[in-house]
Parts: C-alpha cells; structure tokens; sequence
C-alpha cells in the first residue's frame, strides 16, 4: 500500500491522529536534521532544537495551509530555532567565560589537513561550517546543503536576496581555505 | 570588493531549471575563467553536499511523541474552530445581497432602488454590482 501523502498525514494530525503526526516526524526527520546540525553540530542541543521544531510544527497545524511544502515548512522552523538557538549560545560563553574561552567554531580547534574517511569528512565538514557566523551558516545551510534558491532562503530568513548572495559570497570565502584539503581529495 | 565567483553564485547548490543551465553554460563558454571558477564551487559544493548530517545521532521520533503527549489532548485552535462559522456567515451575506439584488430588480423595478431594508439600515440601494463587490473582497 502506498504511503499516505504529506497533506493526508496533516489533515489525520489536525483532527487528532497522533500516528499521522510520527509518520511525519519519520518522513522529515533527517531533513530537520540536516538543517539542525549543519547549524549547531551534532549533540544534545542539535536533538533538543530538532524536536522543538517537530513539536512547533504540531502546534502549528490550524494555521500551515499547504503554501508550502511540509519540508520547506519545517525547514523554516528549523532554521529559524537554530538561529535563536546559536544566539543562546554565544551568550552563554561571553557570559560565563572568560573572553579568550571562544565558543566552538570561533577559532581553529585542529588541523584540517589530515587524511580523511567519509565520517572524518563530514565532521570536518561541520567543523568548518561552526567557525561561521550564525548568520552565514544559515545561508550556506539552506543554499549550499538544502538546495534552497535564493529566494526561498531569503524569504525563510526574513532577509533581502542581495544579503543572502553577499553572506553567502563570504561564507564561501571562508570555507574554501578550512576545506580546501577535503576538496582536495575529492576531486 | 566583488569575487570572479559572485556571479556564479546565483547557480550554485540547486538542480538547474533548463533555462538557467542554458544560460549558466552560455556564461561558461564565454569564459574559461569563469569554467575553472564553477569547476572549483562545484567541488566545494559537493564537499558540503557530502557533509550534510542524515540524521540525528539518536532519532527524537519517541521523545517528540512523548513530549507532545505530555501537552495533553489536541485541542483544535480558536481559528479552526471558527472558521466554518465565518464561511456560513459568507454564504448567508452573499444569498441576503443577492436577494435584495433581485427584490429591487424585480418588484420595484429599478435596479438601483432602495428596499424598506436599505433605507431602515441607511445603506444604498443592493444592486447586483453590490454581490459583485462583495465576491471580490
């Protein structure tokens, strides 16, 4: 039998069908997880925004009118609790530590150059992406790893498209000299 | 000041409508630099491509469940809840407009006349252009 599709599950969630709504959470989770620990690492806090968005999606049922895609809709919760989410955190290290203790990604914390295997890839990946600002990983996230145009990223980020094109000119920038080893031995 | 990369960009990271490789492959014909540029975002691409997470480490399916049991039943919002009665409301305003339309139209003969309803309320004559204005807001 095939798969209900996206606005089945959502109509069957909103009228109180909580086996519709996990079947989303399993259809979208990887999706959330992508946008979440592309933008604060895997860990704890990544898990902890990741439901948080499922669970603002759910609240959020009476009002998603289909516009969008579930994917896109989720996406843009995403990203946006990543971003408050980054923030927390940046206030967190300038609040209780001391100036020179810079919150993971700020400053270089190894060497990049090492030979690497998918896994080491991929962390290298991440470890690159966490010395960008929030700002402009949220671009690079949405436009380099999620596809999205740059309209739609502007739109999710409440940003003109003009900025989206510049963060992401000097995210790209930055990221090429930390990846350039791991580009390197791709090609 | 503007990278050779910059007006590669608006291409980069997403699947090409026809339209956009066309032109995409037109500005790469044109210039070799720009094709060693491209060649270039596309391997950082395809880097960060190959970073993306599938997944969280463990999957949160159980603890957004569990989490969402814990809020108790779904209540249908307030705007759920109200909305079918502000679509019979529409209805109803729309069948109201459209007979007095037709009242005035028809027994007192003048399409832009006033009905004893009209002048109580202090409104215009209900003409069918008024079901017209009212449709389109």
């Amino acid at each position: 039998m095939p798969a209900p599709p996206d606005d089945v599950l959502v109509d069957r969630a909103r009228r109180g069908d909580d086996t519709a709504f996990a079947r989303l959470v399993d259809r979208y989770e990887a999706q959330v997880a992508a946008v979440v620990v592309g933008m604060l690492g895997e860990g704890p806090q990544a898990e902890d925004v990741g439901q948080e968005t499922f669970i603002r999606f759910y609240h959020a049922l009476d009002q998603f009118r289909g516009d969008a895609s579930v994917g896109t809709y989720l996406t843009r919760i995403a990203i946006n609790q990543a971003l408050k989410a980054s923030q927390r955190r940046q206030r967190w290290y300038h609040r209780f530590l001391r100036r020179d203790d810079a919150p993971p990604g700020s400053e270089p914390t190894g060497d990049l150059s090492d030979d690497v295997d998918a896994a080491e890839r991929r962390a290298q990946v991440h470890a690159a992406l966490q010395r960008l600002s929030a700002k402009h990983r949220a671009v690079v996230v949405l436009r380099m790893l999620e596809g999205y145009s740059t309209r739609e990223t502007a739109s999710m980020l409440a940003i003109p498209e003009g900025t989206v094109m510049s963060r992401l000119s000097r995210a790209l920038d930055k990221l090429e000299p930390m990846l350039a080893p791991v580009v390197a031995t791709d090609a | 000041m503007p990278h050779d990369r910059d007006p590669l960009l608006p291409f980069a990271g997403r699947n090409l409508p026809d339209a956009e490789a066309a032109e995409l492959e037109r500005l790469l014909e044109d210039h070799p630099d720009r094709r060693a540029e491209w060649e270039r975002l596309q391997a950082l691409s395809a880097t960060l491509q190959a970073g993306r997470a599938d997944g969280f480490a463990s999957p949160i399916r159980s603890r957004v469940m569990t989490a969402l049991r814990g809020d108790g039943p779904r209540a249908p919002g307030i705007a759920a809840a109200l909305r079918p009665m502000f679509v019979r409301l529409e209805v109803a305003a729309l069948v109201a407009i459209a007979g007095l339309a037709v009242h005035n139209l028809v027994v007192m003969g003048d399409p832009y006349a006033a009905s004893w309803i009209e002048r109580l309320l202090g409104v215009p004559g209900t003409t069918l252009e008024s079901l017209l204005l009212f449709g389109a807001m």
